[in-house]
């Protein structure tokens, strides 16, 4: 686990330059696409940190006693703050806890650190605590915060801590490297462009089922325009397969979409004649209507993934219906 | 492995060691207790990562091993079994076996080197002090320390250390407590520490009231206690405590002087019906009279009159009644000396001929 990975390389770069420097930041907050390793990345700088070992260009020894403690997620000097199991959210108390333990002195006098694993999962009061210590944080303290939302997050958090984005990769490195990963070498590249150039996200992922997702997906939208399925049945249908996921998935299709309306090749791969579809419907509608569905699909998959529990098929059916208008209307001659 | 022990001699080193252990927790080896056997002594070590305790005892047990249990299983266990019985201890595979007459248990290790033993650096302070002396040093000031406060520098109790004396002080911003006692050490600067809340509520309980000495080491980030056959390590609060000797009043040429015990009944029947929030109580000074007057939101009301001595201004104070009950009670001597010189300004609560305690208590408005 604790190894730099090939899509890290700068971001690390960055990170001992400013240890050898003497500028390591107070709060660093590491931002990317899901399943690009934020959480990987910040365990790496914390066990680098706390590594026993000096040598800052290095990976962690992972032999010295503080190394031993690390893998083993006892660290005295570190603590990790996540969702817990059974919520969606990091409460206060979690909060409260991690501010208590930054401010003891440390075990091996030297750093203390901090992971808060998907930092916008912190509710209202959560982020409010957490921002007197993100302000004026004890010394020798490191608090790393990874979000792949960091939308979500107060701009008074924001503003408290120092930014590492981490873009999508597409690099044959980073290929290589999911080759390795996956049971069909093959497909590394369609799986990759299938998770945004996410490579964790893509390990995961396997391409036959998202392949025949995206189709049945793209067909979907084409039933709707032709007035050839009824909107609340596909609603219905849509919600059992979980909202906030096919809206992620609209919102692909859409980026999609915009892509060749503007005349650039799509992300996704597509089978079959789902490109000929999506080609017809983005001749079909113009550049308007097709960015007020995707600012549409945006907001209802914001409000679908909150903290706060909407009436997900109500959002699917906002889109569908508004989607049935728009293509249905200028369709006709 | 295989060691034999008696129940007698396990069970109070489970004892000691489990108060620190937290039964669930989301690192699970934090439950559990790290038992180290070497040629002549059986080691417990419990540990939340700010408070360790290590409770010792002789045991030739002529192996030398190190493995994790669940700390309060075995203590139950061990608790439940019969007086004087004898526990044979022996590994197998990853679990412990304990057996004991008719009984059996097999629990779950946890790997001994993946335990986050406490390793201190060497002490920049190092001396012995009575036990019973250290005790009280902290329970007359460890009521005033702050619970939960952001100002976490509060949240624990001050020890400060010149050379020849060490003092104790804890505030939470309304009251402050302080007590000095002579102690002699062997160092080039004064040294401030901060022990958090947890740390002092165990080293207390551990403490005893005796003249049995306890070795105190502290070190740039912990405070180490070395007791009979217990070792208590704590981390210390990373801060700075804040410039306590200000605020402490000057004392007045007029002091009040009272029964202690007087005026602690006094001032505890007027608290009942104060208000359960805010707590207040009206004192009215007078010559050689002291009264506290209390009400409530129900119209109740409570009043009480009590000779003192007293030759100072009259006067009318409002405190809080709680913060004045918690000082008298930790003044030791029969009769208390209270100093205030002006109704806005904070009052100084004092043991009557001894020097070394101060209780300053601050005002609120009724």
């Amino acid at each position: 686990m604790l190894n730099i990975l090939p899509w890290h390389r700068s971001q690390w770069n960055q990170f001992c330059k400013s240890v050898t420097h003497g500028r390591l930041p107070h709060a660093l907050m590491l931002t990317g696409p899901e399943g690009i390793g934020l959480k990987e990345f910040a365990y790496l700088v914390a066990s680098r940190l706390l590594c026993l070992e000096d040598e800052a260009t290095l990976a962690p020894c992972r032999k010295c006693r503080s190394c031993v403690l690390f893998e083993a997620g006892n660290h005295p000097d570190y603590m990790l703050v996540d969702v817990e199991e059974d919520g969606k959210q990091i409460r206060v108390e979690q909060i409260r806890k991690m501010i208590d333990f930054i401010n003891l002195k440390s075990q091996f006098d030297r750093l203390k650190i901090v992971i808060i694993d998907s930092a916008h999962s912190m509710n209202k009061n959560a982020a409010n605590s957490l921002l007197k210590t993100l302000e004026e944080p004890p010394a020798d303290s490191l608090i790393l915060l990874t979000t792949h939302r960091p939308n979500l997050l107060p701009v008074t958090i924001r503003s408290r801590c120092q930014k590492m984005i981490f873009q999508p990769d597409y690099s044959t490195d980073t290929l290589e490297w999911l080759k390795r990963k996956i049971m069909e070498p093959a497909s590394a590249e369609t799986l990759l462009r299938f998770a945004g150039g996410a490579p964790f996200a893509a390990a995961n992922y396997s391409d036959e089922q998202h392949l025949e997702f995206i189709s049945g997906l793209i067909n979907d939208l084409y039933s709707v325009s032709r007035n050839q399925i009824n909107p609340v049945a596909l609603s219905q249908k849509w919600n059992k397969a979980g909202a906030e996921y096919i809206l992620y998935w609209l919102l692909r299709l859409f980026t999609d979409i915009l892509r060749l309306k503007i005349k650039t090749s799509p992300i996704l791969f597509y089978q079959g004649d789902s490109l000929k579809i999506l080609q017809g419907l983005t001749n079909q509608l113009d550049l308007v209507q097709l960015m007020q569905s995707y600012d549409l699909l945006l907001k209802n998959y914001g409000l679908a993934s909150s903290q706060i529990s909407f009436n997900t098929q109500g959002l699917l059916e906002d889109f569908i219906i508004y989607w049935q208008e728009t293509s249905n209307c200028e369709g006709k001659p | 492995m295989k060691f034999t022990i008696k129940r007698e001699t396990i069970l109070p080193l489970l004892q000691t060691t489990n108060a620190v252990v937290e039964r669930r927790h989301t690192l699970p080896i934090l439950s559990n207790l790290l038992i180290s056997l070497d040629k002549n002594t059986i080691n417990v070590t419990g540990t939340d990562m700010e408070v360790e305790i290590i409770a010792s005892h002789e045991a030739s047990n002529g192996e030398i091993s190190e493995f994790t249990v669940p700390g309060r299983k075995l203590l139950d266990i061990c608790r439940a079994l019969p007086e004087s019985a004898q526990l044979d201890f022996s590994i197998e595979k990853d679990h412990l076996v304990l057996k004991t007459g008719k009984s059996r248990f097999t629990l779950a290790m946890l790997a001994a080197k993946d335990f986050p033993q406490t390793e201190i650096a060497s002490p920049l302070v190092d001396f012995e002090i009575e036990q019973g002396v250290f005790k009280s040093l902290m329970e007359d000031t460890m009521f005033a320390m702050a619970q939960q406060d952001v100002r976490y520098y509060l949240n624990g109790l001050l020890l400060e250390l010149n050379g020849k004396t060490l003092r104790a002080v804890a505030t939470d911003g309304h009251r402050l407590a302080m007590k000095e006692i002579d102690q002699s050490v062997d160092i080039s600067e004064s040294v401030q520490i901060i022990i958090p809340r947890k740390g002092v509520i165990e080293l207390v309980r551990l403490l005893e009231h005796s003249e049995d000495k306890a070795r105190i080491q502290i070190t740039r980030n912990h405070i180490r206690a070395k007791l009979n056959g217990i070792q208590f390590t704590s981390k210390l609060i990373d801060g700075k405590f804040p410039d306590y000797e200000k605020v402490l009043p000057k004392e007045t040429s007029t002091p009040l002087k009272a029964d202690k015990n007087a005026l602690k009944q006094s001032l505890t029947r007027a608290s009942i019906l104060s208000n359960e929030k805010y707590r207040g109580v009206r004192i009215i000074l007078k010559n050689n009279s002291l009264q506290a007057l209390a009400h409530n939101p129900e119209q109740e009301e409570a009043e009480e009159e009590l000779e003192v001595d007293y030759q100072g201004p009259e006067m009318e104070i409002g405190f809080n009644v709680t913060y004045l009950l918690d000082a008298i009670n930790a003044v030791r001597t029969d009769s208390v000396l209270i100093a205030t010189k002006d109704p806005g300004e904070s009052c100084l609560i004092l043991p009557d001929k001894e020097t070394g305690c101060r209780y300053v208590v601050m005002p609120m408005r009724l």
